[in-house]
C-alpha cells in the first residue's frame, strides 16, 4: 500500500456538512502530502501504513536514526502548516504557543 | 522559565512521531506522561493528531484493546476446523465492483469487524457458525512449535476474494526479521503479506494476491529476514488449509 493508493476522500464525519469539510481537509492534506520529498513520504508511510517504528524504519533503509527522525518530524511539521493554513481560526497551537509564551516569561 | 517546568521538559519533537504511533514504546510512554500534565504539548499533539486522522482515511485494522482479547480467546476457545467455515456475518458488506486497495481495505475493516461480532457474541456452546447468506469463512491456523502460543484465523469475503489475517500471541522478532505470510498452490508459494507484531504478539493484516484467495490450497506464516529474496522459507509459526470442506 502506498500513498497513491488511498481514496480520494475522507470518511470520518458523522453528517453531511462535517463530512464535505473533513474531505476537502484530507484532500488539501493528502496533496500536500504528494508535495512531500519522496524520502519523507517513505519514511511516513512505513510508520502509519505498515506500523514501523522509527528504529525499524532506521534499519529497513540503512539509514542513521536521527536521518530518520528528522525526515518523519520535518514531513509532519510540513502536514500541520497546511492544515493550519486551512483552518485559521480553530488554531490550538495559538493557544498553545502563548501558553509557552507565558512559561518561558515567568 | 518556572521550576516544576525545568523538570519537565517539553517533548515538542518528540509529538510528530508520537501522533503517528512510531516512537519505540518506552519513549511513547515518557511522551504520553508528558502530554497528560502540559497544556502546550497536549495542544501541539492535538494538530498532529488532527494531520494523521486526515492522512489515511482507511480505519485501523486493529480492534480495541478489549474487544482484541476477548476476540483471541473465543478464538482459542474454538475448535480447530481444517477447512473454511462460513461464517454469520453481523453486517452486510458492501459489494464493489472494483478492489481497489481502498475497496479492499474498507472490506477487510467490515470483514474483520462482522468477526470480532461473531466471536464476541456467539457462546462457547455453539462455536461453530452457521451458513450465511453472505457467506463468508474463518478460518482457524494451527500454530507450529516455532510459536507455540501463538494463534491466528484468517476471515474470507463471501467471494473469496479478500481477505485478513489476524494473529496473536506471536513471538517478538529481532529487528532484522519480519514475519511473512505465504499462500501456496500447486507446490509454489507466493508472497502475501509482511508485518511485524505489536508488544503482545497482535497484529491484523490484509492478505493481496495476484488471484483470489479460494483459489490458493493454504496459507503459512513463516519467520524472514527483512531483505529475504523471494524463495526463502524460513520457521513455520502458523498455518492452515483454505480449501472448502
Amino acid at each position: 500500500v502506498g500513498w497513491d493508493d488511498l481514496p480520494p476522500q475522507a470518511l470520518a464525519a458523522h453528517d453531511l456538512e462535517d463530512h464535505a469539510e473533513q474531505a476537502l481537509l484530507g484532500e488539501r492534506l493528502r496533496a500536500a502530502l504528494a508535495d512531500l520529498p519522496p524520502d519523507q513520504q517513505q519514511a511516513l508511510a512505513l510508520a502509519y501504513l505498515h506500523g514501523y517504528t522509527q528504529v525499524q524504519i532506521a534499519e529497513l533503509l540503512r539509514q542513521p536514526l536521527g536521518t530518520i527522525k528528522t525526515r518523519i518530524r520535518t514531513a509532519m511539521q510540513k502536514l500541520r502548516q497546511k492544515l493550519l493554513a486551512e483552518q485559521p481560526f480553530s488554531d490550538p497551537s495559538a493557544r498553545a504557543a502563548g501558553a509557552y509564551r507565558k512559561e518561558e516569561n515567568e | 522559565m518556572r521550576p516544576e517546568m525545568q523538570d519537565q521538559a517539553h517533548v515538542l519533537e518528540a509529538l510528530p512521531a508520537y501522533a503517528l504511533g512510531c516512537l519505540d514504546p518506552a519513549e511513547a510512554r515518557q511522551v504520553a506522561r508528558h502530554v497528560a500534565g502540559c497544556y502546550v504539548c497536549r495542544t501541539e499533539l492535538s494538530t498532529y493528531q488532527t494531520v494523521v486522522a486526515h492522512l489515511l482515511p482507511v480505519p485501523d485494522l486493529a480492534p480495541p484493546a478489549e474487544l482484541k482479547g476477548r476476540l483471541m480467546d473465543r478464538v482459542r476457545g474454538v475448535s480447530l476446523v481444517a477447512a473454511a467455515v462460513p461464517l454469520t456475518a453481523a453486517r452486510q458488506p458492501p459489494r464493489r465492483r472494483a478492489f481497489s486497495p481502498w475497496a479492499m481495505a474498507s472490506l477487510a475493516v467490515i470483514v474483520m469487524l462482522a468477526a470480532a461480532s461473531l466471536f464476541v457474541w456467539l457462546p462457547f456452546s455453539r462455536p461453530q457458525a452457521v451458513t450465511a447468506p453472505e457467506g463468508m469463512r474463518a478460518i482457524l491456523l494451527q500454530n507450529a512449535p516455532a510459536a507455540p502460543r501463538a494463534s491466528g484465523f484468517v476471515i474470507i469475503s463471501a467471494d473469496g476474494q479478500n481477505g485478513v489475517l489476524v494473529v496473536d500471541a506471536l513471538p517478538q522478532l529481532e529487528a532484522t526479521q519480519q514475519y511473512q505470510v505465504w499462500l501456496d498452490r500447486d507446490g509454489e508459494s507466493i508472497r502475501s503479506a509482511a508485518f511485524m507484531v505489536d508488544a503482545t504478539g497482535y497484529r491484523g493484516v490484509r492478505l493481496e494476491a495476484p488471484q483470489a484467495l479460494l483459489a490458493y490450497a493454504a496459507i503459512r506464516v513463516t519467520i524472514e529476514p527483512v531483505e529475504a529474496g523471494g524463495d526463502t522459507i524460513g520457521d513455520q509459526v502458523l498455518h492452515g488449509s483454505l480449501h472448502n470442506p
